[in-house]
């Protein structure tokens, strides 16, 4: 078995649409993926013999067994890594159209495999392209003919005609509630912090520049250093990381004194983690699923696994004293570690027992010591004496000895002061800060603008929020983190198109990119169950409750049926006029022996044209005559059989005429 | 007044649509055209149409001088298709009731009685329908149409199949009718002898005669399995792309700056029904292009005229125009 020349495009095909699946899959399926492709594509160059059927069944064992092995268990992954790698393997066993066809279909799988991971503009817009390639490639393993560019043309035309399906489809076919394609993407939630927070925890997402959120305010946007987005609440303390402990009080305690309110439009990109961002601090939030903690923080039953939108009403100078148990477990503190540190405070205590004036000698002691804003701070396990001080003395390290940091070493630092000066104190993480898009208006908040800050609790204002960050590095407030970082530490090559003189060059560009992609993630990945009810509604049918998945049903079939009656108008119209297949193979026929100079006069007849051919070229009578006597049985005959029709396709396709050789 | 009451079409013999004896057929055809061959030498191809022109059911028109054996070929196809025969000798002095018959007083009797004319035959070679005049032609040539005759206020349906064979001068000739148009319609085919080839003259000539050969000649069909044989004809497929095609035709000639008058509709089905006829002939039960263009001229041609001078078209010239329409795909 020898492979032909029509691999290739099929292998090209294939090539298109696993790529985008190798970020997703084991490195060892890509290898595997690249050494099958390389092996047909070498075989089909120098006509090697293909593997036999043995050898290709124990190969597939091997490869599914791998594969179930090494992804962890039956998950997406490790189902599209065996659809790639079988599809890579049915390479090699391309002999006829059926294989061929098959390979092609498979990849539409894959293609719609690869939504699972990714549904961005740009993977929506290669996955677009890869399906016109595979439609292309489709046309012409059914055309049989050399050129790929009338096949691509036509591939062209046909998505164009699908779109107005599409549209209906997208928009009328009834919504089940999930994401636009029923399930999670997978990678989600990978990025983002997380219930804890140590040293280095949010540093780590410094160079990481992925949208976290975007807000739309309604009305003037606050000023940038109130823009404070709370996530969640540590308060729980064990030595070396802060936790936000298993609490959930859901009684929430009432706001005093609101003057500001915000209202905004949040959209949230999916972290996999129950909590929701907030500006500081939040009153109302419209997602149904949450509900607003003790600690002013919202936390929703289910993980947030897909791109979700609320509404928010915030208030930047309201007062909250909260309750005794928030406020008592803001004062824990493990028994022993850090010694250093508690006498630090204890000296501050012994001074004046004012917590605000505590709290003012703190932020002091930050901004007058030789403190460095910092990603890189080095690591705190090791002593100064080069003995080992275990994880608990950390802080000790952090302020006496490096004192370099980012700001989650400041929050930490400071609440431990504070609690070791007896004032009860807690660690906020969220965001801070955010780029205003420049076209679209609204405010972009990415995970490098990651920030952890303190709140502590004065008798007299309640809970107050206390940024020691703020302390070290003013700018930090001004613009975004790697901003503020000094001079020289750039924390990647990104970071200099970012911070560089050709960010202002960039920055439009990739402002109204966001943009795009927010359009994009709102009116077409957000389109769900409630936004689709929202256009019924518009359009006048006014459904509500659960059950109405009939109705809606219904509607859509009303829409799709008078297209699909259009549709097959049209092709019932374009059966006649192109005077079905018979003609355009007969065509075919002609045109071949017209290539090797044996054109049929057009007044001229089948049997005519044969005897006239067969004068020429008595060598071509068997096939010749099969084929007119097909036609003429077919054309002018009584009964016109399906299976004849595809019996002269067959062997127009197969009729290869040489010119014959002069002598 | 008596008017007898118009025949009912015969109904069609239980023949399934297949052609169980297409073969069989095919075989007597081929039997045919060779018996009347022995006489008539070298002219298989006009037996050929002319049989084509029985089983289309439509009349046959000869042109040529006298002498080349029209009356001849027509005697023996009418023996060899086992049809009961008779011929007129048309001339200037004739009336319509030489052909149709008269009624005739019998004194015995006290009656008219009836006597049927030459016309009431199954084959009726009409000879020189030319040197007869229009009132006779057109007497003859609605009997034809119509398959029966209306004499005296009686009509009367002729015998069936009823095939007239009308040979005729060419016009340059002395003392001659020319046939209108509208009368030439009526023929489905006008064909030309034409003077034998070199070799079936010096058969001919060595031959005595043609009575010895005459007298071998026997009935192969008859008149029972003529019709049957109309019938199956009739039922030969025609597709819709050949029907395109003829249509096409049909277009052509009245567009056509080159011709004087386009061809009729009824000239349209007469080349559909001829070709049914040619490709049954053929043992085939569908019908090719090719079957088309091969009755093309001799359907087309006495009822096409230049546009300038009125003339009838030669069919060479004829077919170089109308083989110019692309056969469908």
């Amino acid at each position: 078995m020898v492979p032909d020349r029509r691999t290739i495009p099929i292998l090209a095909v294939v090539a298109i649409c696993t790529l985008p699946h190798f970020l997703n899959v084991a490195p060892w399926v890509v290898v595997a993926c690249l050494l099958l492709w390389s092996y047909t594509l070498a075989a089909v160059r120098r006509n090697w013999t293909l593997p036999g059927r043995l050898s290709r069944g124990t190969l597939a064992g091997i490869l599914s067994v791998l594969t179930m092995t090494t992804h962890e268990g039956f998950t997406i992954e490790a189902f599209v890594a065996l659809l790639a790698l079988m599809i890579s393997l049915k390479l090699l066993e391309n002999t006829s159209t059926r294989d061929r066809m098959i390979t092609v279909i498979l990849c539409y799988f894959l293609l719609v495999g690869g939504l699972f991971f990714d549904d961005s503009i740009i993977a929506t817009a290669y996955m677009m392209f890869a399906v016109l390639c595979t439609t292309a490639v489709m046309i012409h393993i059914n055309q049989g003919k050399r050129g790929l560019l009338a096949p691509l043309k036509l591939s062209v035309r046909l998505m164009i005609q699908a779109v107005p399906i599409m549209l209906i489809m997208f928009l009328l076919f009834p919504r089940i509630q999930g994401g636009l394609w029923g399930r999670t993407p997978v990678n989600s939630g990978r990025t983002g912090f997380s219930n804890e927070i140590s040293f280095g925890a949010i540093a780590r997402l410094a160079e990481n520049h992925e949208v976290a959120f975007r807000i739309e305010f309604n009305g003037e946007a606050p000023a940038r250093e109130q823009l404070y987005w709370r996530g969640i609440v540590l308060s729980e303390f064990d030595g070396s990381t802060w936790r936000r402990g298993n609490d959930r009080v859901k009684t929430v305690p009432s706001l005093q004194e609101t003057r500001q309110q915000i209202t905004y439009t949040l959209t949230l990109e999916p972290h996999n983690e129950h909590w929701l961002i907030t500006l500081d601090l939040p009153m109302r939030v419209s997602f149904r699923r949450a509900w607003l903690l003790g600690d002013h923080t919202l936390y929703s039953w289910r993980r947030i696994s897909q791109r979700i939108s609320y509404v928010g009403e915030s208030s930047l100078d309201a007062k909250t004293f909260g309750q005794e148990r928030e406020w008592k477990k803001g004062l824990q503190l493990p028994e022993e570690g850090n010694p250093r540190t508690r006498e630090l405070a204890a000296s501050w205590t012994r001074e004046t027992e004012d917590p605000e004036e505590i709290m003012q000698m703190a932020l002091t002691y930050f901004q007058e010591q030789a403190f460095v804003y910092t990603l890189n701070p080095g690591t705190l396990d090791i002593g100064t004496k080069g003995e080992t001080t275990g994880a608990k003395d950390l802080i000790d390290r952090f302020l006496f000895d490096s004192r370099k940091g980012f700001c989650e070493h400041y929050a930490c630092s400071f609440a431990f002061l504070m609690r070791a000066a007896g004032i009860p104190a807690r660690i906020v993480a969220g965001y801070q800060g955010g780029t205003v898009n420049r076209y679209g208006g609204y405010l972009v908040v990415r995970q490098s603008d990651a920030h952890a800050w303190c709140e502590v609790w004065l008798p007299a204002q309640g809970w107050v929020r206390v940024d020691p960050t703020a302390a070290v590095a003013p700018e930090r407030l001004q613009s975004n983190a790697t901003n503020a970082l000094p001079a020289g530490e750039m924390i990647s090559a990104w970071s200099f198109f970012r911070a560089g003189p050709l960010a202002d060059w960039l920055e439009p560009m990739a402002s109204a990119w966001d943009l795009l992609n927010s359009r994009w993630n709102r009116w077409v990945m957000g389109y769900s169950v409630a936004e689709q009810l929202d256009l019924f509604s518009r359009l006048g049918f006014h459904l509500n409750g659960q059950k109405n998945l009939a109705k809606r049903l219904g509607i859509f079939l009303a829409a799709a049926l008078p297209l699909l009656l259009l549709a097959g108008f049209l092709i019932s119209r374009r059966k006649k006029e192109a005077e079905d297949k018979v003609a355009s193979y007969w065509m075919d026929f002609c045109q071949k022996l017209a290539d090797i100079g044996l054109a049929r006069p057009p007044e001229q007849g089948p049997r005519d044209y044969m005897r006239d051919i067969l004068k020429h070229r008595p060598d071509l009578e068997l096939s010749i005559r099969e084929i007119v006597s097909l036609y003429i049985s077919l054309r002018y005959g009584r009964q016109a059989k399906d299976e004849d029709v595809r019996h002269l396709r067959i062997l127009v396709k197969n009729f290869t005429p040489q010119k014959r050789r002069v002598r | 007044m008596r008017v007898e009451k118009k025949q009912p079409p015969s109904p069609l013999p239980p023949t399934s649509s297949k052609f169980p004896h297409m073969k069989e057929l095919h075989g007597l055809f081929e039997k045919i055209t060779e018996q009347v061959g022995q006489v008539i030498f070298g002219k298989q191809e006009q037996v050929k149409l002319a049989l084509c022109c029985l089983f289309a059911q439509g009349h046959l028109l000869i042109e040529d001088i006298p002498g080349i054996g029209k009356t001849t070929l027509v005697k023996v196809l009418a023996e060899t298709l086992g049809l009961d025969f008779r011929r007129v000798q048309c001339t200037s002095d004739m009336l319509p009731g030489d052909i149709l018959g008269v009624s005739v007083f019998e004194q015995k009797t006290g009656q008219f009685i009836f006597h049927q004319g030459p016309i009431f035959s199954q084959v009726l070679l009409s000879d020189e329908i030319n040197r007869t005049t229009p009132k006779t032609q057109s007497a003859l040539l609605e009997a034809m149409e119509e398959h029966q005759v209306t004499i005296e206020g009686k009509t009367r349906p002729l015998p069936s199949p009823f095939f007239v064979i009308a040979t005729l001068n060419p016009l340059e000739q002395v003392g001659t009718f020319p046939l209108p148009e509208s009368q030439l319609d009526r023929f489905l085919f006008r064909i030309k002898l034409g003077y034998p080839d070199r070799l079936s003259e010096l058969k001919l000539l060595r031959s005595a005669g043609t009575q010895r050969e005459r007298a071998t000649i026997r009935p192969l069909l008859s008149p029972e399995k003529v019709i049957r044989c109309q019938h199956m004809a009739a039922r030969v497929h025609i597709s819709d792309t050949l029907v395109h095609y003829v249509q096409n035709i049909l277009d052509y000639t009245r567009t056509s700056p080159d011709f004087h008058i386009g061809l009729s509709p009824r000239a349209g089905l007469s080349l559909v029904r001829a070709s049914q006829a040619w490709a049954f002939i053929s043992g085939r039960d569908y019908c090719l292009p090719e079957d088309v263009q091969k009755l093309l001229p001799f359907v087309a041609s006495h009822r096409l005229h230049r546009i300038d001078s009125q003339a009838e078209m030669n069919s060479d010239e004829l077919m170089n125009l109308l083989l110019t329409i692309p056969v469908p795909a």
